[in-house]
């Protein structure tokens, strides 16, 4: 054994202790914190490291010993005392505890001895005979062991070499550089060797730095340009040195956290682990303008959930400079999908494959949920939902892929576009026409479904209203109605006449085929021409069939009812379910001018829906607060938070059984009204109550429970479906948030800060840590801290503080 | 009375369980009328080929394979016969042929959506005496579910039936086991939804007394009981609590272990019957097992089946359809019967619409009207041939067109009123139950005479 080769100072050591190994009495760090050894045949294997033990209290510490959990039994350990300027061997310490003078240290090194191959984390014991053990954490004062029976290559890292020699990479200002050395040595046989840097940055998201690597010579300097990662034939014995440059990214800041902002050296054989060295990392960002509490806010109304990169992007562009950016997105969208034409026979004689492509909603669903979760165009894409369920097709009455996609398309295009241009493009719309039969209505039978419900549900609802959103009154205290049946006759009247696009070189006819790649066609002679009037305005006789169309639509569009009517929905959508009146009025007033003479602009009325006092105000008014996260973000939001990878699918598996698959209501009244009564109040509504029943109120824990703390690799729901080409399924990597877990308050600090809009009560942080202390894993430490991890989201996110927007 | 349509919105849940724990603690049958009674509505979803359900086995048997055609008709040689009748039925409805032969299975001929009573001519000449919506799966399927012809209608007729039962102090009247049903929607009466049987949480099992899981389960306790900063939110969290509370109970009486209800629910060969409809036909065997513990004396149950709406290919989908539910039918009977409450219980089916008599150009068929329905049960007078089966003429007088959309001749007033009749809501309040009572009692119209 060359121990001299592995001198490592104490206090370069204990420099690796993150702050929060301070919390208990014993802090301890080893280095090198990865060994791989050979076992001689019928023989013993020994590994060596060092390690540093802290006193945290102010009292002396006594019969200090460092030994394994029991169910290492195959292993032995073996400790002496060194001296930390020195690192050589206190003469006789071999065994003997030691005591800690208040706030001093003791160096020490550890002999593991092995007679038999072992592959795993070894967590070592720091105890002292009054004092609680010091909390094992990953990486710091845990062993990484491989011990084969052939013999391995056995890097030691010997040390990283910093300015202030503290362990911690501290580049200077925003955007700068800084580099760390590194030396290592193979002790054991020759082999090749990957030597990569990687960032460890609290949960899921990436540290904001880029990482680079270069061999150097003796005076260091780089061999040759710095890369993502080294490939170096490793002769035994030699020695290599390293230079890791760490460049932070512009506008973020890296906050001084040594257990969870970190750059690992990783020293990779055969792609496993042999050797790793690590440096905390900080630098300057500018300064956050805004706290993260109002940020997620904003994320909870304008996005499909928040996690910790949304948050801080939040933060540090500012609330309405966000939005704005918002407003020019257009990232995600479905015109591929939508011009993949079919006729309706397309898949006679055909696998069911093409059933599953072409005649269900499937592939467009697969990428609703695809964009949510990945691409940055939020808000269009929220307001697009809100919008898909307000003006409802589904593919309960029409099947075909692309009809869905061409409207659900129409619908992301113009969430930022004029309200006006949405209604004639749904009133024009194929899809539409064969979703409410307007197509094909003729003037012998005009069809009055679609009539109906586009003054109900797509425009003016059924009572005149203020502009605040509250019902007009009359004389005698009654509701009045905002339409008769007159109306919905006359609009079915002015509304017929028109047939499925019409092929190229073809006659549009009732006979035209199932098509929806454009507009609907007009079939004149079935066009009643004849004179209407319709709510109190004429439409003269010999009007064509698109005449009388634009000019319906210019009546609804500018009713004084459609402002507050979709205003309200929209508020509801985005932000809460009961907006007062004021604010109703507020919005209304820009959907009826945006400043600019226009009436309709969505784009001022969502800017004005999310800047608005009523939306921004933290504490809001606890009589009419609140919205219930309804099915599909309630599971977004858990996946966005937990950083998880997926093509969709999952989704789809699940909330069937909440009964909320996008693009799939089971009627043109939405998956829920946007007046549902909440049962037990008389004022308030809450729509998305009306998909809690008894059952789904079971699945909601139980999809939640499934994902979080059952949520482990290749679980059923998780699995890639052989019905999407280029399926990958779903995936979550835990190992961060097992990091974090490490330190239980630092993740519920964590969990509080991106995932709750209130603080947890002290008995409630007390609550979620006793069960995470509960929560034990007789193996890899790791995976006991991921487990924990697992746990506290779990109860976080089914609690009603997640699932009910403030 | 008038319904606003903004009523919807009690079409959905509804689920408020907040006095379902009381019902349970007390244990006890209240309200008027002795003993218990129920009906189960098993519904066809997509609209059931009933022509090929009922099938006449005379002279008429030409008229139906050649209008048919080969794809969908079934052959004469393998119709099963009714006995006493000159009809036949589908091959895979034999056990619905023993319970016929039993006495506790009737048919009902040709019934339908209607506002009045109608014929071809009437038809053709005034659209305005049309049900709204003809043809349409959603928009008969409301009318199925709410109970008249009228699409303004928006509570449901077991809604409706469960208000007069709860102003009478009966609880739970409405269960459905396909979770929100137009059908249950009322104006003062809570549904119970059930949509998954699966009313357990996982991982949480208070037997488990391990210190893992005593602690999570405290944790979780605790945050699902801590004040929410708003009203909306201590109600929403109030309404979840209960109804885990309330499931936890319900999940005992559907996937306890020991229960008459598995050994009985078997087809006529003895063989256990699975499936989604078996699943919901038996909960809900177990509900009625259980309705002392639940307190329910007058109840109306929903199960939903999916699957008819066959436009092409349909003879072997078809088939195995109606095995399916001639099996679970008579397994649900069986059941009652070893429960002991056969005459207590009556089973009868619906469903969007009939098919188009002519077969479609893709071996299948389209959506139509009037159609045939059955009805199961011990208190049934037996062996009905209820209503009138139409004249199988394309073209003739029972026909809208010329290819076999059959105009009803028995209203849904006149077949379900007879069910809810026989259930206990009183004459004077059927008009409440189906608003448009009034043309369908009296004049020689009235419900069907299923029951003594």
């Amino acid at each position: 054994m060359k121990q001299t080769v592995i001198a490592v100072s104490g206090a370069l050591i204990l420099s690796l202790l993150p702050a929060a190994a301070h919390a208990g009495d014993l802090g301890a760090a080893i280095s090198p914190a990865a060994r791989a050894v050979a076992l001689p045949s019928g023989g013993t294997a020994a590994a060596t490291t060092y390690a540093t033990v802290i006193n945290n209290t102010d009292r002396a510490l006594g019969n200090c010993e460092v030994s394994l959990p029991g169910r290492f039994g195959d292993l032995r350990l073996d400790y002496a005392w060194t001296d930390p300027s020195t690192n050589a061997l206190v003469a006789g310490s071999e065994n003997v505890p030691f005591s800690l003078a208040p706030r001093a240290s003791q160096s020490l090194v550890l002999a593991i001895t092995a007679d038999a191959v072992f592959d795993g984390v070894v967590p070592p014991v720091f105890e002292c005979a009054d004092s609680t053990p010091a909390d094992p954490l990953y990486g710091v004062n845990t062993l990484e062991l491989v011990v084969s029976d052939t013999p391995p290559v056995d890097i030691l890292a010997i040390g990283v070499a910093l300015p202030d020699n503290d362990g911690v990479i501290r580049i200077a200002s925003e955007g700068g550089t800084q580099a760390m050395a590194v030396a290592a040595i193979n002790i054991g046989a020759a082999g090749n060797v990957t030597v990569r840097p990687e960032g460890v940055y609290g949960q899921n998201a990436d540290l904001p730095a880029d990482l680079t690597i270069c061999e150097t010579a003796p005076d260091s300097q780089c061999l040759a340009a710095p890369s993502a990662q080294l490939i170096l034939p490793f002769s035994s014995d030699e020695v290599r040195t390293f230079a890791v440059f760490a460049r932070a990214w512009p506008g973020s800041a890296i906050p001084l956290d040594p257990a969870n902002s970190r750059v690992e050296v990783r020293f990779l054989v055969n792609n496993q682990l042999a050797a790793a060295a690590s440096a905390a990392i900080a630098a300057p960002g500018p300064d956050f303008q805004v706290s993260s509490r109002d940020a997620l806010r904003l994320a909870q109304q304008a996005t499909f959930g928040a996690n910790q990169t949304l948050i801080e992007n939040i933060r540090r562009t500012g609330l309405e400079p966000w939005i704005d950016q918002q407003l020019a997105m257009t990232d995600s969208t479905y015109q591929d999908l939508a011009t993949e034409l079919v006729s309706t026979n397309f898949c006679r004689d055909m696998p069911n494959q093409c059933r599953v492509d072409h005649f269900t909603a499937f592939r467009l669903q697969m990428r609703f949920f695809q964009n949510a979760m990945s691409n940055p165009d939020q808000l269009r894409q929220r307001v697009a939902w809100a919008l898909s369920q307000i003006l409802v097709v589904s593919e309960h009455e029409v099947e075909v892929n692309y009809a869905l996609a061409r409207y659900q398309q129409m619908l992301l295009e113009n969430a930022f576009g004029n309200y006006r241009d949405i209604l004639e493009g749904v009133a024009q719309s194929p899809t539409m026409g064969d979703y409410l039969d307007m197509v094909n209505s003729s003037a012998s039978a005009p069809n009055e479904n679609f009539p109906r419900e586009l003054m109900q549900l797509f425009s003016l609802g059924e009572a005149r209203l203020n502009r605040d959103g509250t019902p007009v009154l009359d004389g005698t205290g009654r509701i009045v109605p905002a339409y008769t049946e007159d109306d919905v006759l006359e609009l079915s009247r002015a509304l017929t006449g028109w047939v499925y696009p019409t092929r190229p070189n073809e006659l549009p006819s009732f006979n035209n085929p199932r098509y929806y790649d454009a507009d609907m066609s007009v079939y004149a002679t079935e066009h009643d021409s004849d004179q209407k009037t319709f709510l109190g305005v004429g439409l003269i006789g010999g009007q064509s069939a698109d005449a009388d169309l634009e000019q319906v639509i210019d009546i609804i569009f500018n009713h004084s009812n459609v402002p507050p009517f979709v205003s309200r929905q929209l508020i509801q959508h985005l932000v809460t379910s009961n907006p007062s009146p004021a604010y109703v009025e507020r919005v209304a007033a820009v959907f009826e001018n945006n400043g600019q003479g226009e009436r309709g602009d969505l784009r001022a009325v969502v800017r004005a829906i999310l800047t608005d006092t009523e939306a921004r105000n933290p504490d809001p008014d606890p009589s009419r607060a609140g919205k219930l996260r309804e099915p599909v973000l309630l599971l977004t939001s858990i996946m966005r938070l937990v950083g998880a990878e997926t093509d969709g699918y999952a989704f789809l598996r699940r909330l069937g059984g909440m009964h909320q698959i996008p693009f799939e209501a089971h009627h043109v009244f939405n998956f829920y009204p946007p007046d549902y009564g909440l049962p037990g109040s008389d004022s308030l509504v809450s729509p998305s109550q009306a998909l809690i029943n008894m059952s789904t109120v079971f699945e909601r824990h139980n999809v939640v429970y499934d994902w979080t703390y059952n949520g482990n690799e290749n679980r059923w729901d998780w699995r890639p479906t052989s019905n999407f080409e280029g399926a990958t399924g779903t995936q979550v990597d835990w190992s961060s948030w097992g990091r974090l877990a490490q330190n239980p308050g630092l993740l519920l600090n964590v969990l509080d800060e991106y995932a709750l809009e209130e603080d947890l009560t002290p008995e409630q942080r007390q609550l979620i840590m006793d069960a995470m202390a509960a929560r034990t894993y007789w193996g890899d430490p790791l995976e006991e801290s991921r487990r924990r991890a697992r746990l506290a989201i779990y109860l976080i996110v089914t609690s009603p503080y997640f699932q009910i927007d403030h | 009375m008038p319904i606003n349509r903004r009523e919807i919105l009690k079409l959905v849940a509804g689920s408020s369980a907040a006095a379902l724990i009381p019902a349970f603690a007390r244990a006890q049958t209240v309200g008027t009328g002795a003993g218990y009674r129920a009906i189960v509505a098993l519904f066809m979803h997509g609209g059931n080929d009933s022509n090929n359900m009922l099938i006449p086995n005379d002279v008429r048997y030409t008229d139906y394979a050649s209008a048919r055609g080969s794809a969908i008709a079934v052959p004469q040689d393998q119709l099963l016969p009714l006995a006493g009748t000159p009809m036949g039925v589908h091959p895979s409805l034999s056990p619905l042929v023993q319970l016929w032969n039993e006495g506790d299975l009737n048919w009902v001929q040709n019934a339908g959506t209607l506002l009045q009573p109608l014929t071809r001519e009437l038809y053709q000449d005034r659209p305005d005496l049309r049900p709204v919506n003809l043809f349409s799966h959603d928009a008969q399927q409301n009318l199925w579910q709410t109970g008249g012809a009228a699409s303004e209608l928006l509570t449901g007729w077991m809604g409706r039936v469960g208000d007069q039962f709860v102003d009478a102090g009966h609880r739970y009247p409405s269960v459905s086991l396909s979770g929100a049903q137009r059908a249950l929607i009322g104006d003062r009466n809570s549904p119970l939804l059930i949509s998954g049987s699966n009313l357990s949480r996982n991982g949480y099992d208070p037997g488990n007394t391990s210190n893992s899981a005593t602690t999570r389960r405290a944790a979780l306790d605790a945050l699902m009981a801590a004040p929410q900063v708003s009203d909306l939110g201590n109600l929403t969290t109030a309404i979840m609590r209960n109804d885990l509370e309330a499931g936890a109970v319900l999940n005992d009486i559907l996937n306890g272990d020991a229960s008459v209800v598995d050994a009985a629910f078997v087809d006529p060969q003895g063989n256990p019957v699975t499936g989604n409809l078996a699943t919901s036909l038996r909960h809900i065997a177990r509900l009625i097992e259980a309705r002392n513990i639940i307190g329910s004396t007058r109840q109306t149950f929903m199960a939903e089946t999916s699957g008819f709406d066959n436009h092409r290919n349909q003879a072997a989908t078809h088939a195995e359809l109606l095995s399916n539910i001639a099996r679970c039918v008579f397994a649900f009977q069986n059941t009652m019967r070893a429960l002991g409450v056969a005459d207590d219980v009556t089973l009868f089916s619906m469903s969007d619409f009939n098919r188009v008599f002519r077969g479609n150009g893709s071996l299948g068929s389209d959506h139509a009207w009037g159609g045939h329905h059955f009805v199961a049960g011990g208190s049934l007078i037996p062996q009905q041939m209820l209503g009138t089966f139409p004249d199988l003429t394309l073209g003739g007088p029972d026909d809208i067109r010329d290819n076999g959309r059959w105009i009803p001749s028995t209203s849904l007033e006149e077949y379900l009123g007879a069910l809810v009749s026989w259930l206990g809501v009183g004459a004077a309040d059927m008009p409440y139950v189906f608003p448009n009572w009034s043309t369908w009692n009296g004049g020689g119209r009235g419900p069907v005479r299923l029951f003594a």
